[in-house]
């Protein structure tokens, strides 16, 4: 609680010291110390963020048709069964969040810290967010196709009106995801385990950038139980046992074993007809 | 125009729960793309400034994903309880229209109401009550305010305007302490206590009329003002609807004349004024005048000659009402289809209107959606074929039997009005119109006034009604 307190009191500097008080566009400094500071600067950067919320949503709005799409493909070939979901519950970065992440980068608190007031929604990346949970490994990999499918010349031609309709009023980042599912043992960091895409609106909105990830129910239920147990103790300051850490990790590598073993269970049962001839 | 296209799945909710989360209330305003953002911002934008000026407790936002799945945003939630909007509705409002057609929504959520938007369908043909009442807040709440310092007021407003609607949406008000009479149909004194008995005390009818018969109208009429006065804390008020009619009933009997024409209004006023029962008539004429030009009566016995005349204007003609039945009939404009409508629909008589827009909802619906071309024909044929201007031409016919040159005028007033850009003529020229015919020229406009949509401003006199202009120009001006 006492190191806690220390990520709390950086944050307390991080608002007294480097915000632009009265600056234009900023909050003009409130009457009172530090909790109406930081009251008052909470209520801003959720003013702040809500447009990337929103942003989300209509992303949301143009990917679940492509979902839909897939779902009907897929039951076509294999009977009905779940293909995925948007979990949208967490759309938008808590400012809490926000003032937690900006503080844990300030390592050197003689300097600027580096994502200051005035640059924090361009330079936290997720603050629009929102996730796509699938049911087999196989589903993460044929939702991800679906969705870069439009933003790659070779296959955009031969999309769908909906994958098109994304392709319109989104770009995506690098036209592609970001893969933490199948990494190097040598490279691996950490445990999270996702396909990680920056979508960017084109109507003249390009700074509202929305994080999405596709992953699996077991990668998901791994993230929670990882935020829960050793995520938030590290974000406040709180040693985290070394030991702990490893088996995490490990914890990380045993669920990816069992989505492997049940995508190739779903192979064997429903052999070379199963759904994993869709395309998307 | 199209339809909402409510299968749309995403979008952002405000809901509003009560204490114990056992009833809700939803506003879903669904999106479909990323020209939403911005839709979807001014939208909470509007909503905020609305919870901010009448409270915002137990409303919550929330994102939904997909709204076949509400319950992964709330389980508590009950979908039978949401409003499905879209966002793109909503795009040519500006804030302060925006403020107004969605604030009154939250206020709604608040009070649980069912429907929080009013719709074309929704009191065609009878007098519109709770949200269908549209943009009478103001006149109700003075209306309140003379009968609170015990003032008695009589409403004057042109047929088909919405002065019944109103009437009820007063006694709904002023509740259990107001009793409504519709007078118009061709009442005697006697009808009139037996209809008030059967209303206020649960009386039979035929009852009514034999104790009528026993004791005088008036005794049974001071026990329902008895009843009345009984039921409210404070004061209470008899609603009477185009009293007018009850005199002209009286001048036509066989005993009929002046005196007990006013003998029945004396009487009414006196039991009122027994038991602190204070009056609304409304009519399209003022009573004053009806008595004075009938038989040259200069004052009207007891409350009815203290009446505080309240003229109804207009009914608010700005965007702001119309787009608040769009939205409750599920109508979402395209590109140039809020000029088209401001160019030729208006509520300034909501009858004709409401009608006119119940019959598109039902092209749009048959056909997918509606362009401008088609708006017209739409409206050509609406106007070619609609009887909802029938009272108003029946009227007018009955006048014209009596009197040819009234007619005359009356074409010449209106052709003038239509043919004029603004719709607007001086009232001396209005004036000098009627005068000409010599005789009864007071009362002959005074009709026309109260049967035609034109108001007076100042030294000038306007066509109220957008709606009745082209209807006129279709009817090629009779």
């Amino acid at each position: 609680v006492e190191v806690a307190g220390d990520i709390g009191a950086r944050i307390e500097r991080l608002v007294q010291e480097h915000y632009p008080w009265g600056g234009d566009g900023f909050l003009p400094r409130p009457a009172g110390g530090a909790p109406e500071c930081i009251a008052q600067l909470k209520a801003w950067i959720r003013h702040r963020v809500a447009p990337y919320g929103r942003a989300a949503l209509t992303l949301i709005a143009l990917v679940r048709p492509i979902l839909d799409d897939l779902d009907q493909q897929v039951q076509q070939v294999s009977g009905r069964r779940w293909l995925a979901r948007v979990d949208a519950l967490a759309i938008v970065k808590e400012p809490q969040s926000v003032l937690e992440k900006m503080a844990r980068e300030w390592k050197d608190e003689q300097g600027a810290p580096p994502i200051g007031f005035d640059s924090f929604t361009r330079d936290i990346r997720d603050l629009g967010r929102f996730r796509i949970v699938a049911n087999f490994l196989s589903d993460v990999e044929r939702i991800t196709q679906a969705l870069e499918m439009p933003y790659d010349q070779r296959t955009a031609t031969t999309c769908s009106s909906t994958q098109r309709d994304l392709a319109t009023e989104f770009a995506l980042d690098g036209h592609s995801f970001e893969d933490s599912i199948e990494i190097d043992p040598a490279e691996r960091k950490k445990g999270e385990r996702c396909r990680k895409g920056i979508f960017l609106p084109r109507n003249g909105h390009a700074q509202l950038h929305v994080e999405v990830q596709v992953q699996t129910q077991l990668q998901e239920s791994w993230d929670k139980k990882d935020h829960f147990l050793l995520y938030e103790p590290r974000r406040l300051g709180v040693p985290v046992s070394p030991q702990h850490e490893r088996e995490m990790f490990a914890m990380s590598e045993l669920l990816f074993v069992a989505d492997l073993t049940f995508d190739r269970l779903r192979t064997a049962i429903q052999g070379d007809g199963g759904d994993g001839g869709v395309t998307a | 125009m199209r339809l909402r296209n409510e299968a749309l799945r995403t979008g952002r909710l405000l809901a509003w729960f009560d204490d114990e989360r056992r009833k809700n209330q939803g506003l879903i305003f669904l999106v479909s793309g990323a020209d939403d953002i911005d839709r979807l911002g001014r939208i909470e934008a509007a909503c905020e400034a609305a919870l901010e000026r009448f409270g915002r407790d137990r409303f919550e936002w929330h994102d939904v994903a997909d709204q076949t799945d509400l319950s992964s945003v709330d389980p508590l939630f009950d979908p039978s309880g949401l409003t499905r909007v879209e966002a793109a509705e909503f795009i040519d409002l500006d804030e302060e229209e925006l403020l107004t057609v969605l604030g009154a929504a939250t206020d709604r959520m608040r009070r649980l109401e069912p429907q929080l938007f009013p719709r074309a369908g929704g009191a065609v043909g009878s007098p519109a009550q709770g949200i269908q009442l549209l943009a009478r807040d103001t006149e109700l709440g003075r209306v309140e305010d003379e009968l609170e310092v015990g003032h008695s007021v009589q409403l004057l407003a042109p047929r088909r305007s919405g002065k019944s609607s109103l009437m009820l949406e007063l006694e709904r008000r002023l509740a259990p302490a107001s009793l409504y009479l519709d007078v118009e149909r061709p009442y005697t004194p006697k009808h009139l206590a037996a209809h008030a008995a059967k209303l206020a005390l649960g009386r039979s009818p035929l009852a009514a009329m034999e104790d009528a018969d026993r004791r005088g109208w008036q005794a049974v009429l001071d026990d329902v003002l008895v009843e009345l006065s009984r039921r409210g804390p404070g004061w209470s008020v008899l609603l009477l609807d185009e009293p007018q009619a009850l005199l002209e009933s009286i001048a036509r009997s066989p005993m009929g004349g002046p005196e007990p024409a006013l003998d029945v209004l004396r009487d009414i006023s006196a039991c009122c004024s027994s038991h602190g029962v204070r009056m609304v008539v409304a009519g399209s004429v003022d009573l004053h005048e009806v008595v004075r030009r009938r038989w040259d009566i200069r004052r009207l016995p007891g409350l009815f000659g203290e009446l505080v005349p309240f003229r109804l204007s207009p009914l608010d003609t700005s965007t702001t009402e119309l787009r608040s039945v769009l939205v409750g009939s599920g109508l979402v404009l395209d590109v140039g289809d809020a000029s088209w409508l401001q160019a030729h629909v208006d509520l300034s008589l909501p009858y004709p209107a409401m009608r006119f827009l119940d019959g598109l909802v039902g092209e749009v619906r048959r056909r997918g959606s509606l362009t401008h071309a088609e708006l017209d024909t739409e409206l050509e044929r609406f106007l070619d074929d609609t009887d909802a201007f029938r009272d108003i031409e029946r009227r007018a016919i009955a006048r014209a039997e009596e009197s040819r040159d009234v007619l005359g005028a009356t074409r010449r007033v209106l052709n003038r009005l239509v043919n004029d850009d603004a719709g607007t003529m001086p009232l001396t020229e209005l004036q000098a119109e009627f005068e000409a015919l010599g005789g009864q020229s007071g009362e002959h406009l005074s009709w026309f006034e109260a049967t035609f949509p034109v108001v007076r401003q100042g030294s000038a006199v306007y066509l109220s009604a957008r709606m009745f202009r082209q209807w006129w120009e279709r009817q090629a001006g009779w």
